[in-house]
């Protein structure tokens, strides 16, 4: 048989299991739904509990308990937001020479709710120490959303009450606000607003795209080794002329074109959801979400190049495997490393480093985040590159030579433990 | 006599025990002749050694020791001369479900490598006389027994091979689709093809083998006409013959 006669084999294979596959609902929704409308419905799913959040926020009232010793000036930026009551601290609770603890705040809280409905809050005391200085005390619940903006709002009047008496007091004595204030803080924010947009792409997408090329590869690898088991059908594909090497190229490429299918929508969908979701923001100019076309060609390539590992590694995995149950459970371990191992680059702050361009996985996290945040780092990057490639050759090779084995297919006691020692020459 | 297209000389398969260390021999020393227009049975039980014999035929397995020529190529040294000399069917072979029974038919043709103008042809002629043609684009999974019995055999005979090797392919199927497929095994000899058919159903091999090999413990016991059988034998049933011939200590 020719090479060119043969190549037609893989191509042959090629064609059917991507025929089969767009015939699978399944494989249809894992491999192109999700990946294409993850992030549309995610975003969604995001708004409408955002709307129904505020909608309840600004429908509910809040109670704020201020001391009666406070100034009245502390409680007036609170009285001019219409959904904020502000209440005297209840008797039980004024204490002339201290403030009250938050144990008795929370009793106090606790036996409002029982009697009388909402309870405060937040609770602000005004008392003065034994030194003769005023003390004010804020009582709050940082487990609660609504006291912790109560506590918030309360904060910023009392601190700006203080600067108030301050500034007040320096006038008085002749001196004016820059000889008390000494100095004026001006953040300037040097990063640009498409600068901004990738490094909010950088903190979530590598994890997310790792994890479809993970799936892509997972669903795919089932579908093509044990399906071809459980199916009856291996034996007579085996049976016909196709050199076996060029029936594994076939599904091999197709279980790569399929993770890329998914990473590409992957990719695709989030762009078009993040430019609907700026202008539903009415964000203007302050945020952009675009990535340079040669790091998108970069991260293409990056994603070939650990799709072609995964896939080959998956498709080894599964040949044992005689049922699905059997294959996703031997897959199973392969897919978490692959898809959650690298969230560790994504909780490490700092450049991406070549010793992390040694750890495959890990690499790719990194190298996707980098590539997305902005000028990726050289050297780290065509060391990736390199073992990536190196991984992807001596994966498919491996399982090349352990897939031309008789006993791959037709031991009826193979596992992988066996499988690997046939590689080994032990079989 | 025709021309032999399947010839066996000491055909053996072994594994290693990986129980204790030694190892197990799933045929030993297989020897046999087929010829073209003839039908020649393996029978056995089940764990005879049919399976492994027709296995290292269609060189899904390579014999530890022995020769096997089909159609005139070595097993060893030329596989894919070999496979594209064979159609290969059993009784659990599948069919992708996800296919039309038209598709299915010209994936296994472009497998063996026909041009896709003879493709096409052979396939529309295939599926006439198969009598599918109403079903032709229907999905394989949603065809009754009988009929993905029809499309199984139609794959495997697509390349017109000279040698049909069948292991149990009765096996699993309605009498409806078993009928079907002995009819076509009858038919496909009278063509003068070669076909050999492993079966342990004892009235399958009366009804359609010219000859019968007896297969146990991976050996073959012994080999002839029903009629050599019967006169070697003493007894007139293939039941009997086979109960005797493999209960007899081996010499």
């Amino acid at each position: 048989m020719s090479r060119s006669r043969s190549a037609a084999g893989a191509w042959t294979v090629l064609r059917k299991e991507i025929r089969e596959a767009l015939r699978d609902r399944n494989l249809v929704l894992q491999l192109i739904l999700v990946p294409a409308f993850l992030y549309p419905l995610m975003g969604f799913g995001a708004y409408q509990v955002f709307l129904i959040s505020q909608g309840a926020a600004e429908g509910k009232v809040t109670t704020v308990w201020v001391d009666t010793d406070a100034p009245e000036v502390i409680s007036a930026p609170l009285l001019e937001r219409s959904n904020v009551v502000v209440e005297p601290v209840p008797d039980e609770l004024d204490h002339p020479d201290r403030a009250p603890d938050a144990a008795e705040f929370r009793a106090a809280r606790d036996a409002w709710s029982e009697s009388d409905g909402e309870p405060p809050a937040v609770m602000l005391s005004w008392h003065r120490d034994s030194a003769g200085s005023d003390v004010a005390t804020i009582a709050f619940d940082s487990s609660r959303d609504q006291s912790e903006q109560s506590r918030e709002w309360l904060e910023d009047s009392v601190v700006a009450y203080r600067d108030s008496i301050v500034l007040e007091t320096a006038r008085a004595v002749g001196l004016d606000r820059g000889d008390v204030e000494l100095y004026d803080l001006d953040l300037q924010n040097t990063a640009s607003s498409r600068e901004l947009g990738r490094y909010i792409l950088s903190l979530m997408l590598p994890f997310f795209l790792m994890i479809m090329l993970a799936q892509g590869c997972y669903y795919s690898s089932l579908d093509t080794v044990v399906g071809e088991r459980e199916r009856g059908t291996l034996e007579t594909v085996l049976s016909s002329p196709i050199e076996r090497s060029r029936l594994l190229q076939g599904k091999f490429l197709y279980v790569v074109i399929s993770s890329l299918v998914a990473f590409l929508l992957n990719l695709i969908s989030l762009t078009v959801f993040l430019t609907f979701v700026l202008r539903l923001m009415d964000v203007g100019d302050n945020l952009q979400f675009t990535v340079a076309p040669l790091n998108v060609a970069l991260m293409v390539v990056t994603a070939v190049l650990i799709s072609a590992s995964l896939a080959a590694v998956m498709m080894l995995v599964c040949v044992p495997a005689r049922s699905y149950r059997e294959g996703q459970a031997a897959l199973m371990p392969v897919y978490m490393v692959a898809s959650f191992s690298g969230v560790v680059v994504l909780m490490k702050q700092g450049d991406f480093t070549v010793q992390q361009a040694l750890i495959p996985i890990i690499n790719v996290v990194g190298l996707l985040k980098a590539l997305l945040a902005g000028e990726p780092p050289i050297v780290p990057m065509l060391v990736t590159f390199a073992v990536l490639a190196v991984l992807a050759v001596v994966s498919m090779r491996y399982a090349s030579s352990l897939a031309s084995q008789e006993g791959a297919f037709f031991d009826p006691e193979i596992s992988l433990k066996r499988l690997m020692r046939m590689g080994g020459g032990k079989s | 006599m025709s021309e032999v297209l399947i010839r066996t000389e000491g055909l053996t398969k072994t594994y290693p025990d990986h129980n204790d260390g030694g190892e197990i021999r799933a045929a030993h020393d297989v020897s046999f002749e087929c010829a073209a227009g003839e039908v020649f049975g393996l029978l056995g039980l089940n764990g005879a050694g049919k399976t492994t014999t027709l296995r290292m035929l269609s060189t899904a397995l390579t014999p530890s020791s022995g020769t096997a020529m089909v159609n005139g190529h070595d097993v060893r040294s030329a596989p894919r001369d070999v496979r594209a000399s064979i159609g290969f069917l059993s009784g659990t072979t599948g069919l992708y479900h996800r296919l039309t029974a038209r598709e299915m038919i010209s994936y296994f043709g472009e497998l063996h490598g026909m041009e896709a103008d003879h493709l096409k042809s052979r396939v529309d002629s295939i599926i006439d006389l198969f009598g599918i043609d109403k079903y032709s684009n229907t999905r394989c999974e949603k065809l009754s027994t009988g009929m993905k019995q029809k499309v199984n055999i139609a794959r495997t005979v697509v390349h017109d091979p000279p040698v049909l090797i069948l292991d149990e392919p009765t096996s699993g199927l309605d009498v409806l689709a078993a009928t079907t497929t002995l009819d076509f095994v009858k038919g496909y000899r009278d063509q003068g093809k070669c076909v050999l058919f492993s079966t342990h159903i004892m009235s399958e091999a009366e009804r359609l083998c010219d000859r019968i090999a007896i297969i146990h413990e991976g050996s073959i016991r012994a080999t002839g006409t029903l009629e050599d059988l019967r006169s070697s034998t003493g007894l007139h049933y293939l039941e009997d013959i086979f109960r005797q011939v493999v209960t007899e200590p081996v010499a």
